[in-house]
Order: structure tokens, then C-alpha cells, then sequence
């Protein structure tokens, strides 16, 4: 086993990290920005070395720095986290050359499943379901029509060089496909300078679902099941829970998708904690879409409903161990659910609202779990994510697990910076989450609803109580005429007493 | 006492009086509610509240000119202000006059899409302000000229902080 491994990330999933290092009684190596002197994941590490300035181009995505910090250190493996270069085919290369063991799969798997396309063609010549669609981009209307009518409508019109919605769009019948193709492609050649479309079968309130998978460098590969994570906002997931609802009312789909995603995996001969997403339709129908080959932000989830610590997986995999864990001895016990706790303000737009944290109370009690990587009086720097934490629950049934996070929620205070907390009392007390109805869309939806839940009296004059007795602690934050808070002042002064 | 409370932007009015230990309180607005109310301060920013037996955790802290407060169930922003001063608080007018186009959160001016003199429309782009990877472009509240530009193109910029005047 390693003695040292440097963590190549920060915030909450660097202290995930640096947590399992100090479990398994290996040093951890932490490395920081300019930004990130005072972060927690710098405290918590046993040893912290400085990377560069704040913007992430010079320091979390530098190979060179992080690997010449690791040789410094005397680091044997390097764990990526997620996002940064955890995805980098080159920078695991690199840390190969160096003598530095990746904590991940071959960088040969990461670059075949980096690119959409390539992953796709993996996929189809593995048996795998994908989106049906053309393959390539459609020359004329003629074309067009006859992959649309062999797709079956409604489709979806794409831009080959593109994506964030742009060139695309959605053709309900024939009728509306010749004006579609026009618009589209005018639209993708002002984004993009090519006007290059494809032909995607169009999936409706489609789910989106992945399968966790975990194998070894001996060719065992297991899958752990799934999680649902149709929650989501500007296509970033919010809320994430295994098991699926769908799973639960059609338990067989678990193995279904299960095993494709272990024929996809094994094509690349998989090894370490890695990914598949999937999208689902209503009726229980998948789609492969990409895989993901790191360990993935929601990995809690998993880790409450099978027991399994990924994360320690990741290193005794790395470490050339043998995984010890057989496919048919995988429970799947209760229901877990996590929300990402975001630095911003869903009343206006999801904005990030970046700033010092002027009190943070976490919750706790059974089955609650915090991975923070926050702490009352930091600055949230404004150069990276907004994740401020991560919440997880567990409980016996999802009802349960609902019930949990409410009350888990309620527990949880972050003052000075806005965040989406307020958002999940909403979410979890509406019908159609609890129903477990869920489609990508569920949230954009939500937010244009009328708000429907009336607001507590009695907060409303708890927190006008409090206020009004700080603010006569303070009596410069009001505006005042002279002599006039006397009364006040007093009143605050016989309240504190007491 | 009589006291001017703004929640959450809606006005109040908060008399409180003590008696015998307890806080009498009447608070007249949109939500209203009187009673008695035992009054802790628990430590630096957070009180324990009585109303009746219904006990609530406060936590605050100050938030530009107001204070954010935080319950179990609701989360507002406050300010309070003694009845007897007149002055009050002016809220900012948007329609006539100069415009102060200020920050909406801190970050880093990646693009100012006009020029000093520029004549704008109502909701034209006048800046992009980008914070955690994601991109703000602020839009000119009315018709005008843009008289005045404080910042420059990759200056970090704090919340509230002025960046732009249409007059």
C-alpha cells in the first residue's frame, strides 16, 4: 500500500479524500492556489504545497505543478477527485512517466471514453442501447426525412460541432422538418462557423440514470447499481438518489442497465470506480450517453445503499489489489438521497453568490452525512465551483429518507452567502418528487410554479424578535435621529441580561 | 417602544414593551401576531425564542444594510428602524435621473460591451461580470447615456461595488 498520496483537487472532495487517506493510515498530500491558502482541505491534509495563482489554468489544471509537487513530496500516487484533470488522458500518461500511480483507470480508457462519438461507437459494438440517431451529419432534406421516419418522430435536429442548445431543435412530424433543418443549420453555422446537423431520436421527460461500476487491473468488474439523477439545473445535477424510483417499480431494470454498462466497461477493460449514464425514457427504456471515468460527486449515495467505501476502493484498486467483492454479494439496502449544497440563489436565476460564510451549522444525527469542505468565517473564493457541501441521508424506505432530509435541512444554517437550501424544503414537500415522477426538466418546471407552501407566523416573529434585539445591540447599522434608541437600547440591554 | 421593520422588503410594525420578564409584542403587517415572547441571547448571533412554549433557534448576521435571519422554516432579510426617526429609509428610485448600475455579486469584469457616451435602450447588455465559472451579463436598467464607467476589463469587482452610470 502507498505511504503518501497527494490529493490533486480542493473543497469538499479533497477533504472526502484526505478523510480516507487518514483511515487507511496514509499521508496526505493537499495542494492549493493563491485562493485556497486558508481552505479546509489545506488544514486537514497532513502536508500542503502551493500550486500557482487562483485561476485553476495555472495551478488545479497545471500537470506540471502537480506532478513537480508530488516528486517534492515523496507522494507514490496522486488521487485526481472529479472535474480538474481527472478526465485528462495526458496528465494520467504523465503521472505514469513520472513514476506516480494514478489513482483512476489506464489513461488509454480515459481517452477512449473521453470523446461522445468514440464512446458511442464502444457502446453500439459492445450490444449497448444509445440514443438511435444518424451517425454522422445529414447532406440534404431527402436524407433527413428518410432517417427521421426510420428513427420515428418526434426527433431532435443537432449541431455536429456544438452544444448548449444552440442549432438545436425539435421536430414534432414532417411537416415541420424542411423549415427545421433551415433553422438549425443557420443557427450552427452563426455559433459555431459550421452548420453541420445530426439526427437524434428525440427522448421525452426522459431520466437521467447511471450505473456505478468498480474493477481491478485482474478483469473483475462489478457494477453497484444505479442512481437517479434527473434533478438538475443548467445540466448540473442537484439532487441524487439511489435507488431510482423507477427501480423500485420495475426492479428488474437495476441488472438491465446494470449489465450494459459491464458490457461498455469491459470493452475498455475498465479498471478503478467509474460511470455510465444513462437516459431513461417512461417507459423503462435506456439509452447510453457517456461515461464518466473518475469517481463521480454523488458516490455517496452508493456508498450508503451497498456499504462499499469507493474512495478506499479507488486506492487499493490503484494500489494493485485484487477486488474482493463478487457480483452476486452487492445489497442494495434502504434508500439514500443527497442535494448539493450550492453558493447560489435559485429565486434569481441560480446565480453564485461567492463571499464570506458568517455562520455555518451543519446538521447531524442518524443517518445524516456532511461532506463539506466549508467553514464558518471562510471566503468562498469566487474562481471555482459552487459546491459548498454535499448532504446525504439514509434511511429504511425512500419515504423515510425523505422525511430524514427535511428534517436534516431544517437543521442546516449557512449565513452570509446564499445558497439553494430553502430550495430542497421546497422540492422535497412536493407530489410529484414524493411520487417520484422525475424527469430532467422536474426542476425548471418547479421553479415556474406558484409557491404553494405558507410561511410559518411564527418564524416570521421569532426572527423579527432576534433581529430587533441585535439591532439594538448595534445600534449603528440602523438610521437613527439622535437620542432616539434610548428605549431600545435599554430594552436590548434587560434582554441580555437575562 | 414602537419600531419600523422591514422584512423581506415588506414594512411592519413591531411594539414591544417588557413585562415581567417577558416581552410583550404586537406586530401589525402582512403577517400579524401578538403575544408574549421570552427573548435569549444564546451567544454572538443566535438567540433561542419563546412564544408561548413554541421554541424557535434565531441565527443572524448582518447582510450589507440589513440582517439576514434564519429559522428552521423560513430565512428573511431584516431591518429595523426606531419609529421616531423620521428620515427613513429611501428606497432607490430607478426611473429619473443618473442609475447606478452596481455588482450583483463579487467577481471579475470580463467585458464592458459599451462605451462612455454610448446612448443605450432599456435592457441593453452594458457589462459581463463572470463569478464561479459562470457569466453575468448586466443589462441597462432604462434609456439613456452611459455617463459614467468605474471599472475596467479584468478588475475583480465586490458585491454592490458601482460599475456603470446611465443617465
Amino acid at each position: 500500500m502507498f505511504r503518501k498520496v497527494l490529493v490533486a483537487n480542493r473543497g469538499e472532495i479533497a477533504v472526502r479524500v484526505i478523510r480516507c487517506l487518514r483511515e487507511m493510515g496514509i499521508g496526505s498530500v493537499a495542494v492549493f492556489s493563491e485562493a485556497d491558502r486558508a481552505s479546509l482541505h489545506v488544514q486537514m491534509a497532513d502536508e500542503a504545497i502551493g500550486i500557482g495563482p487562483a485561476p485553476s489554468s495555472e495551478s488545479y489544471l497545471s500537470s506540471e505543478r502537480i506532478i513537480e509537487a508530488a516528486r517534492k513530496s515523496g507522494a507514490e500516487a496522486i488521487h485526481p477527485g472529479y472535474g480538474f484533470l481527472s478526465e485528462n488522458a495526458e496528465f494520467a500518461r504523465s503521472c505514469g512517466d513520472a513514476g506516480i500511480r494514478f489513482i483512476g483507470p489506464a489513461w488509454k480508457a480515459i481517452e477512449q471514453m473521453g470523446s461522445k462519438t468514440a464512446a458511442r461507437r464502444i457502446a453500439i459494438a459492445a450490444g449497448a442501447p444509445v440514443v438511435p440517431g444518424t451517425e454522422h451529419g445529414i447532406r440534404d432534406y431527402d436524407e433527413a426525412r428518410r432517417n427521421a421516419s426510420e428513427i420515428g418522430y418526434p426527433v431532435l435536429l443537432k449541431a455536429a460541432a456544438g452544444g448548449g442548445g444552440k442549432g438545436m431543435r425539435r421536430v414534432a412530424n414532417e411537416s415541420e422538418l424542411q423549415a427545421a433543418m433551415r433553422e438549425a443549420a443557420s443557427e450552427a453555422e452563426r455559433a459555431f462557423g459550421s452548420g453541420e446537423i445530426y439526427l437524434e431520436k428525440l427522448i421525452e421527460r426522459p431520466r437521467h440514470i447511471e450505473i456505478q461500476v468498480l474493477g481491478d487491473e485482474y478483469g473483475n468488474l462489478i457494477h453497484l447499481g444505479e442512481r437517479e439523477c434527473s434533478i438538475q439545473r443548467r445540466h448540473q445535477k442537484v439532487i441524487e438518489e439511489c435507488p431510482s424510483p423507477l427501480v423500485l417499480a420495475k426492479p428488474e431494470l437495476r441488472d438491465q442497465i446494470g449489465q450494459a454498462a459491464l458490457r461498455i466497461a469491459r470493452a475498455v477493460k475498465y479498471a478503478n470506480a467509474g460511470t455510465l449514464e444513462f437516459l431513461v425514457d417512461q417507459h423503462g427504456n435506456f439509452y447510453f450517453l457517456e461515461m464518466n471515468t473518475r469517481l463521480q460527486v454523488e458516490h455517496p449515495v452508493t456508498e450508503w445503499v451497498t456499504g462499499i467505501d469507493l474512495v478506499r476502493w479507488q486506492i487499493r484498486i490503484a494500489a494493485g489489489e485484487r477486488l474482493t467483492l463478487h457480483q452476486q454479494d452487492i445489497r442494495w439496502t434502504g434508500s439514500a438521497i443527497e442535494c448539493r449544497v450550492y453558493a447560489e440563489d435559485p429565486e434569481n436565476n441560480f446565480f453564485p453568490s461567492p463571499g464570506a460564510i458568517a455562520q455555518y451549522v451543519q446538521p447531524s444525527g442518524p443517518g445524516v452525512r456532511v461532506d463539506g469542505g466549508v467553514y464558518a468565517g471562510w471566503t468562498v473564493p469566487i474562481e471555482y465551483d459552487p459546491l459548498l457541501a454535499k448532504l446525504s441521508v439514509w434511511a429504511e424506505s425512500r419515504a423515510a429518507a425523505i422525511d430524514r432530509m427535511r428534517r436534516a435541512v431544517s437543521e442546516y444554517s449557512v449565513l452570509g452567502i446564499t445558497t439553494n437550501l430553502r430550495l430542497f424544503d421546497r422540492v422535497f414537500a412536493d407530489s410529484g418528487f414524493i411520487s417520484g415522477e422525475l424527469h430532467t426538466a422536474f426542476l425548471d418546471l418547479f421553479m415556474q410554479q406558484p409557491r404553494t407552501v405558507a410561511p410559518d407566523p411564527g418564524c416570521l416573529v421569532a426572527g423579527v424578535l432576534a433581529a430587533t434585539l441585535a439591532g439594538a445591540q448595534r445600534p449603528q447599522r440602523v438610521q437613527e435621529v439622535d437620542g432616539s434608541s434610548g428605549l431600545w437600547r435599554a430594552w436590548g440591554r434587560r434582554e441580555l441580561v437575562r | 417602544m414602537k419600531l419600523r421593520i422591514e422584512v423581506d422588503g415588506e414594512e411592519y410594525i413591531l411594539d414591544i414593551r417588557s413585562q415581567g420578564g417577558l416581552s410583550e409584542y404586537s406586530l401589525q403587517g402582512a403577517h400579524s401576531a401578538a403575544g408574549a415572547a421570552s427573548v435569549a441571547q444564546i451567544s454572538a448571533g443566535v438567540f433561542s425564542i419563546l412564544l408561548g412554549a413554541r421554541s424557535f433557534t434565531v441565527r443572524l448576521a448582518p447582510r450589507g444594510e440589513e440582517l439576514e435571519v434564519w429559522t428552521a422554516t423560513g430565512q428573511y432579510l431584516i431591518s429595523v428602524n426606531d419609529m421616531r426617526d423620521r428620515s427613513g429609509r429611501h428606497k432607490r428610485v430607478a426611473a429619473a435621473g443618473p442609475v447606478q448600475l452596481r455588482a450583483q455579486m463579487p467577481g471579475k469584469v470580463i467585458k464592458l460591451l459599451a462605451d462612455k457616451g454610448t446612448i443605450v435602450k432599456a435592457g441593453q447588455g452594458l457589462i459581463v461580470v463572470e463569478a464561479m465559472k459562470m457569466q453575468n451579463e448586466m443589462k441597462s436598467p432604462k434609456e439613456g447615456v452611459v455617463s459614467r464607467i468605474n471599472v475596467s476589463e479584468g478588475e475583480t469587482v465586490a458585491a454592490g461595488q458601482p460599475l456603470i452610470v446611465v443617465e
